[in-house]
């Protein structure tokens, strides 16, 4: 009935991220009205500024409609929104270096940019490197209607997952070796889930790596304006002059509004491009990923707001954020359980493999069906990050307070009865 | 340096309706400032109600914002857009003869998107989606581009004005077969663009049919379904009652507020079909194709009054549509063009095959290129369009009146000029 591609895709199985937002949205747990509801710490929204937002959007005079808005002038980016965006990525992000309107490009969200990005880049079956644990909608981005190949380079634990060039570099030889292309690596900077932003130094030192390669390299920095760690500095990839890197033309930036705004709502994402052609391909296909102008508008309004920005919007982000995770910090600190050095974006990645029955990647299923079920929470296991060591779950933080307590405190719940039983187990051998 | 896919579809070449778009915008005649411009009489866009719906869209509240919008909320359609959609199409679509339900309605960013979101999950690369020709150019791009479906035209032919015939339909899908071809779906337009005709309860009932003796889909786009402007009876898809369909879920509606409300700054596609697994696959992907949650609550506020609809806005836009072709009727009727008559739509097609030297594709296109670069009028050359006969365009006939006066005073001396 449906094409072959539709029915495996999507109606054989259902995407693990939207299945669950979907399931928490029937039931949603809520302080005063329903206390039995579901505790959504698995979907990365972030709702801590939302009375800003709040205002801010229901500004007077806002949405102004003008006729020009009608039609089909904003189809890759309205002339204001990649101005502005210009001015605050010149500003936010790339440290100096003038940012280009021209080498700007609005689509309808961050997951669209990849999987356009994606499109442009591979044919199927090309490709496409990811370190890994990694947020798992990259392979629904790229594999799903794109049919890139995403291959996983595992990173381990024990160093808290850091970025193993040579691991890369082995990866990339290994699938050239094997008679494909290798088309792409993705950079998710700050990283998801991890929570941690790279070095000037390891960034450069990615960009190099993959232009030998002839590699092009996906930014995804989405959670850019979403540092929360004192002492971390991000990098962005617009921060390199062209000069300083082997090559520009393989480098292409996303970052929307979804997370560091909380405005996934807005569907909105943008894509800067040195690469004349793959601007063009973009260009060429905006009808199938355009945003309304009055959108674009709305979004001009924010972003160049720089005395909102800077005096309201971001310290006030940036302070409830640190609250946010210091809780979350010192809850597990309590417990004695890991959590990878966080510093950026909107939740924590933690290890939780003392409480699995087994280590292996069913037992792990386990836990989360248990804290899903029976706890009525909602954490995204590492298995749906590819994470090759069972046991690790990432948790956001960036709920209303109540709500996170309350989810810890199911989670907690669940940890201790864990930890009795084991006990009971150990004291009867 | 891109890949293959990429290289061939959007480097070597530049789809056509969009590239003439973008080089009219770069120049826009303005009476005042910019005489020398391009009057754009050849992208469909309804200007003729800007005054219309400036007021209702700056209305106070109109615009507003709900914390839980801020999320991910309605990504292919808000629990109020949809029920308004549902109200709305019962009404405005069936009569209100024929509950349409919101749980078979969808929301995507513009009919484009919709059109390639089909075409991905009811064909694999190289399956056939049939159309007719003359047609809307962009049904190409939008199924082939991205999605690879295969768009095969089945020419209609001048000698009966372009008369809709599913036998036709039937020959070329008997042919196709034969060559052992997968044909998956038509694609049926209607109000039909560029011809601007509008089919009989009849014609729809026996695509209907064609499509269940051969287990196709029937995709049918009704985009222009509220821009009927003469007393024609519009029979849309929804108003077929479900029982008198052999196998509802072949039957998939599309619309848009891009026409019928000149709001193509909204990108908002609607898709209607029975077929569960149709309606998981576009929930699978909803991602890429989401539209904003604040969108859609204007658009609710937007099509939820039906004072303003039925007392205001239909009647109002109606009476430009036909003052706007009857400027057109009379700056061009002493060149006794030969033209269908237009019940619907933005737009009329007309014959200009007499001001051609040789009735050849070739020399249809110079006429274009002398229009477009001489005249600096842009109006669609039938060829884009895939028609059979050279010689026919597409005049758009809704902007504003002084423009399209001048727009086709160039025309007319361009043509005059080619004799």
């Amino acid at each position: 009935m449906l094409s072959v591609r539709a029915t495996e895709t999507y109606v054989k199985s259902e995407e693990f991220l939207m299945r669950y937002l979907s399931a928490c949205d029937q039931d949603p747990y809520c302080q005063l009205l329903n206390q039995d509801g579901m505790v959504n710490l698995g979907t990365a929204v972030n709702v801590l500024c939302k009375d800003i937002i709040f205002e801010k959007l229901n500004q007077p005079g806002l949405f102004r409609y003008h006729a020009e808005l009608q039609s089909y002038y904003g189809l890759t980016g309205t002339k204001e929104l990649r101005e502005t965006l210009a001015g605050f990525l010149t500003r936010y992000f790339s440290k100096g270096i003038e940012i280009q309107p021209t080498n700007l490009r609005v689509v309808n969200g961050v997951s669209s940019g990849l999987e356009a990005l994606g499109w442009c880049l591979c044919d199927p079956g090309d490709v496409v490197i990811v370190p890994v644990p990694t947020y798992g909608r990259f392979y629904a981005d790229l594999e799903e209607r794109v049919q890139a190949t995403v291959v996983n380079v595992n990173l381990t634990g024990e160093n808290d997952f850091d970025l193993n060039l040579d691991v890369l570099k082995e990866e990339m030889e290994k699938w050239i070796l094997k008679g494909k292309n290798v088309r792409a690596l993705i950079l998710c900077n700050p990283h998801n889930p991890l929570g941690q932003v790279f070095s000037r130094e390891t960034v450069k030192s990615v960009l190099e790596l993959c232009a030998e390669y002839n590699v092009h390299i996906i930014a995804d920095e989405i959670y850019a304006m979403s540092v929360h760690g004192e002492e971390a500095t991000f990098n962005s990839v617009l921060s390199f002059y062209e000069e300083e890197v082997p090559s520009s033309r393989h480098i292409h930036f996303l970052w929307g509004m979804s997370k560091d705004f909380g405005l996934a709502g807005l569907r909105t994402g943008f894509i800067h491009s040195f690469n004349k052609d793959v601007l063009k391909a973009l260009d060429g296909m905006s009808f199938f990923t355009s945003v309304s102008s009055h959108i674009q508008q709305i979004c001009v309004e924010l972003l160049r707001d720089e005395l909102w920005l800077d005096n309201v919007y971001f310290p006030a982000n940036r302070t409830r954020l640190k609250e946010a995770f210091n809780l979350v910090k010192a809850a597990f600190d309590k417990l004695n359980i890991r959590m990878v050095p966080g510093c950026a974006g909107l939740f924590c990645w933690l290890d939780l493999s003392r409480f699995l029955d087994e280590q292996s990647t069913s037992s792990e299923m386990e836990l989360f069906q248990r804290f899903f079920e029976e706890g009525k929470v909602y954490i995204v296991p590492g298995t749906e990050f590819a994470c090759s060591e069972p046991g690790w779950f990432r948790i956001v933080f960036t709920v209303e307070r109540t709500v996170l307590v309350e989810g810890l405190n199911r989670i907690n719940k669940i940890l201790e009865e864990i930890e009795k039983m084991n006990t009971l187990e150990i004291t009867a051998l | 340096m891109l890949s293959r896919r990429a290289t061939n579809t959007y480097l070597k070449s530049e789809e056509f309706l969009m590239k003439s778009f973008m080089k009219c915008y770069a120049d826009p005649y303005c009476q005042q400032t910019n005489q020398d411009g391009m009057v754009n009489l050849g992208t469909a866009i309804n200007q003729l109600c800007e005054d219309i719906i400036s007021e209702k869209l700056n209305e106070t509240g109109i615009f507003e914002h709900q914390p839980s919008w801020q999320h991910y909320f309605g990504l292919n359609g808000t629990p109020d857009f949809l029920q308004t959609l549902a109200d709305f199409l019962t009404r405005k679509f069936t009569n209100d003869e024929d509950p349409i339900s919101k749980e078979n309605i969808r929301v995507v960013n513009g009919v484009s998107s919709s059109l390639e979101a089909l075409a991905w999950s009811l064909c694999d690369p190289g399956d056939i989606i049939l159309t007719a020709l003359p047609t809307y150019s962009r049904f190409f791009a939008d199924m082939q581009e991205r999605v690879e479906a295969k768009v095969i035209g089945v020419h209609l032919s001048d000698e009966d004005d372009f008369e809709l015939r599913p036998e036709l339909f039937e020959q070329e899908i008997l042919l196709r077969k034969e060559k052992g071809e997968v044909v998956r779906g038509i694609l049926l337009c209607n109000p039909h663009n560029p011809l601007g005709k509008v089919y009989s309860r009849d014609l729809v009932m026996e695509f209907i049919d064609l499509c269940t003796k051969y287990d196709l889909h029937l995709l049918v786009d009704e985009v222009y379904a509220l821009s009927v402007f003469d007393s024609t009876p519009f029979t849309s898809i929804l108003s077929i009652p479900r029982e008198e369909i052999p196998n509802p879920n072949l039957i998939h509606f599309l619309w848009g507020l891009s026409k019928d409300f000149g709001l193509a700054g909204f990108r908002t596609g609607v898709i209607h079909t029975y077929n569960k697994d149709l309606l998981k696959s576009l929930d699978g992907m909803s991602i890429f194709t989401s539209l904003p949650a604040h969108i859609q609550q204007v658009s609710v506020k937007l099509l939820g009054d039906q004072r303003w609809i039925d007392d205001v806005y239909i009647p109002t836009n109606h009476a430009r549509l036909r003052e706007s072709l009857q400027l057109v009727k009379t700056m061009l009727g002493d060149l006794n063009l030969r033209f269908i008559r237009p019940s619907a739509g933005l737009f009329c097609w007309i014959d200009f095959s007499a001001y051609l030297k040789k009735s050849t594709k070739e020399e249809e296109i110079a006429m274009f290129e002398r229009l477009f670069e001489k005249g600096k009028v842009y109006i669609v050359p039938g060829t884009e369009f895939g028609c059979i006969k050279p010689g026919w365009f597409r005049i758009i006939f809704t902007v504003n009146p002084d423009v399209l006066k001048e727009g086709l005073r160039r025309i007319k001396e361009i043509l005059i000029s080619s004799t």
